[in-house]
């Protein structure tokens, strides 16, 4: 019931014998001389990765980019992260950063207010996003046509709290994005647990609606993998029944109202979702098809239900990835 | 409910109610057992000038705790004595508040630490009606996943297993018949020389007592290792039992989320001690706003006493030393 470790502290102070002579040295007798076009070419270059004030390179030819500055004639980092060059442009890409929308982007969001005609959504961005009222489907398909009731009702279709699944249209002026969900697999979420992982770790693929067949679950578990870092997992639909086949319910798109899992489906919800935290934690890009492999190694490997154990989590990380962690 | 807990929709929070409340299978979303608490993770000694200090960690939940002692003069009766307890909330264990609501958070879980933990704190003592040890119990939430004051109170409890009381020697003048030596706390006065000083004390009997005495000091006296202070097996822990709404189902350990869909718990504070060997309750705390009947109440003290017991001997087993 209680599993209770003692760790020893971690000490955060740093003793001179620690650091190694070179980094005692004032950063401007370090040499960061006039880098010749090789440099941040595509072989391995000698300095790769940049912590904010570091200079990269003092010579004028370069031009700046994101992630970077000018102070004198040195062009300094302002992020941790990876150099870039594109011809005479030199920039740094973070290695950590707010999520940064493109137009076509598929997010999940949480409404937080209900304005004239339109919602404010946090999709976990710099800003809210804003998706208008004229950008939703109305329940009773997609050829019904607004009204002026509509725009009184809007808490009947999204109220604050309510999770849903949209796609970036455009953005606003001022970089808050549009979303739209003028399709019939986009709208709101139910049947499932929402989880966050940096935004970084999702890749932009084709799609972004995943099934995990059964034996994972009596349907199977469906996996949205929000570009914004939030990811849904579901109870399996099928493909009608999303995308608006025979199954398709229009008049009930913006029902609350759960359908009926039994618990094997809901622990297979929860299974995934430890996976995918796992992955997340350790920094691993999530696609659908780790997931699932993850998923059949736990199965081929028949290991108790509950939350994996530490020795088997870095089993599967080294079987499945092929990382070694150390504790 | 004064913590602030995030916004989940009407549907997440069906899902999660109906998961926890199936009488044969509940599911809890990381596939815990409902009674499953997730690792916890304690350090000792995170602060080294702190007299006692430490550090826990539940899943997403941390909490730093640090004691300082303050010498008071004080009576066994006046309670002045007594330990102080402070909570602070940093921003960034709830990014989207208010600072405001973060201080009445703050003064909030304070308030239930003095009830319930500082009480239960024998006096530390340096000499017996005279002077005390205070301890000022100062806690840290770093960050928040649900369950926050059970981290709070294992924080409180872990830094007073990790206290180490100084040793006190008083410096006294003894006048001229004083072949008595006064003891201090647990030292020995040193005779001091006192020849120059003698003449300007005066001795209030001739008897061979010794009650002659000038300007009383004390000193800390480092030359012996330093004790753990007695009783610290049997300081309070606390037991949060969540209720899911409309079941008879309770769970331990619930994440901000389940915190969210299932906000009424019952805390129960339990200390032991070493003579009965027996579990004495020592706070209940009903929140949350649902209503029970009252004859589940007997059974869930019973159950949080069984629960409790197993996270005593837990702990008990591993304190520093």
């Amino acid at each position: 019931m209680f599993s209770i470790n003692t760790v020893p502290p971690s000490s955060t102070q740093s003793f001179s014998d620690d650091i190694p002579s070179t980094h005692r040295r004032h950063p401007a007798e370090l040499e960061a001389m006039d880098l010749d076009e090789d440099e941040f070419g595509a072989g391995p270059s000698r300095r790769n990765i940049v912590t904010p004030g570091e200079m990269i390179t003092s010579s004028k030819e370069y031009m700046r980019g994101h992630g970077t500055y000018v102070e004198e004639t040195n062009v300094i980092s302002s992020v941790t992260g990876t150099i870039e060059r594109v011809n005479k442009l030199i920039s740094v890409k973070p290695v950590r950063s707010k999520y940064v929308p493109e137009v076509g982007d598929l997010v999940i969001g949480r409404i937080v207010e209900v304005g004239p005609q339109r919602w404010r959504v946090d999709a976990n961005g710099r800003q809210d996003a804003v998706l208008m009222l004229s950008s939703v489907n109305l329940p009773g398909g997609v050829q019904r046509r607004k009204i002026e009731s509509d725009a009184l009702k809007m808490r009947e279709f999204l109220a604050e709290g309510d999770l849903l699944v949209a796609e970036v249209q455009a953005f606003f002026g001022d970089g808050a994005m549009s979303l739209h969900t003028r399709s019939l697999k986009y709208g709101k979420l139910r049947n499932g647990q929402l989880l966050t992982v940096p935004p970084q770790l999702i890749r932009r693929l084709k799609s972004h609606f995943h099934h995990i067949p059964p034996p994972c679950g009596p349907t199977g578990v469906d996996v949205i993998l929000g570009l914004n870092g939030y990811v849904w997992v579901s109870n399996g639909t099928s493909q009608d029944k999303r995308e608006g086949g025979e199954g398709f319910d229009s008049e009930g798109v913006y029902s609350d109202k759960n359908d009926d899992i039994p618990p094997e489906g809901r622990q297979a919800i929860s299974t995934v979702s430890n996976l995918i935290k796992l992955l997340a934690d350790q920094g691993i890009p999530l696609t659908d098809t780790l997931i699932e492999e993850s998923y059949n190694w736990l199965n081929q490997n028949q290991l108790p239900p509950g939350p994996l154990a530490q020795p088997d989590k870095e089993r599967m990380l080294a079987e499945v990835v092929g990382i070694e962690v150390y504790a | 409910m004064s913590l602030p807990l995030p916004t989940l929709s009407p549907s997440e929070i069906s899902y999660i109610q109906t998961s926890l409340s199936d009488p044969i299978h509940p599911t809890r979303s990381d596939s815990r057992s409902l009674l499953d608490t997730r690792p916890i993770e304690v350090s000792y000694g995170v602060f080294p000038h702190a007299n006692g200090s430490s550090r826990i960690k539940i899943g997403g939940t941390e909490v730093v705790a640090g004691i300082k002692l303050e010498v008071v003069d004080s009576s066994e009766s006046s309670k002045g004595w007594k330990g102080k307890v402070e909570v602070d909330i940093t921003p960034q264990a709830f990014p989207a508040s208010q600072p405001s609501n973060l201080s009445s958070s703050s003064a909030y879980l304070s308030s239930i630490l003095q009830s319930h933990f500082i009480p239960s704190i024998p006096p530390l003592v340096i000499i017996p009606n005279q002077k005390y040890f205070q301890p000022q119990l100062h806690l840290t939430l770093i960050s928040s996943d649900g369950n926050v004051l059970s981290a709070l109170v294992l924080g409180a409890r872990s830094a007073f297993a990790d206290l180490k009381l100084p040793k006190i020697k008083i410096i006294s003048w003894v006048g001229e018949n004083g072949e008595n030596e006064v003891e201090g706390a647990e030292g020995v006065i040193g005779k001091g020389d006192l020849s120059g000083i003698k003449a300007a004390i005066k001795s209030k009997s001739k008897k061979g007592r010794n009650i002659t005495k000038g300007g009383e000091d004390w000193d800390l006296d480092l030359s012996e290792d330093l004790d753990h202070i007695d009783g610290r097996e049997e300081l309070p822990v606390l037991v949060t039992l969540n209720l899911v709404p409309n079941s008879p189902n309770i769970f331990l350990d619930a994440t901000s989320q389940e915190e969210s869909a299932c906000p009424s718990k019952l805390h129960l504070f339990f200390t032991t001690s070493s003579t009965e060997k027996s579990l004495k309750v020592c706070g209940i705390r009903f929140e949350g706003g649902q209503s029970i009947d009252n004859s589940r109440i007997k059974g869930l003290i019973e159950e949080g006493a069984r629960i409790a017991g197993e996270l005593i001997s837990g702990l008990n087993g591993n304190l520093p030393q």
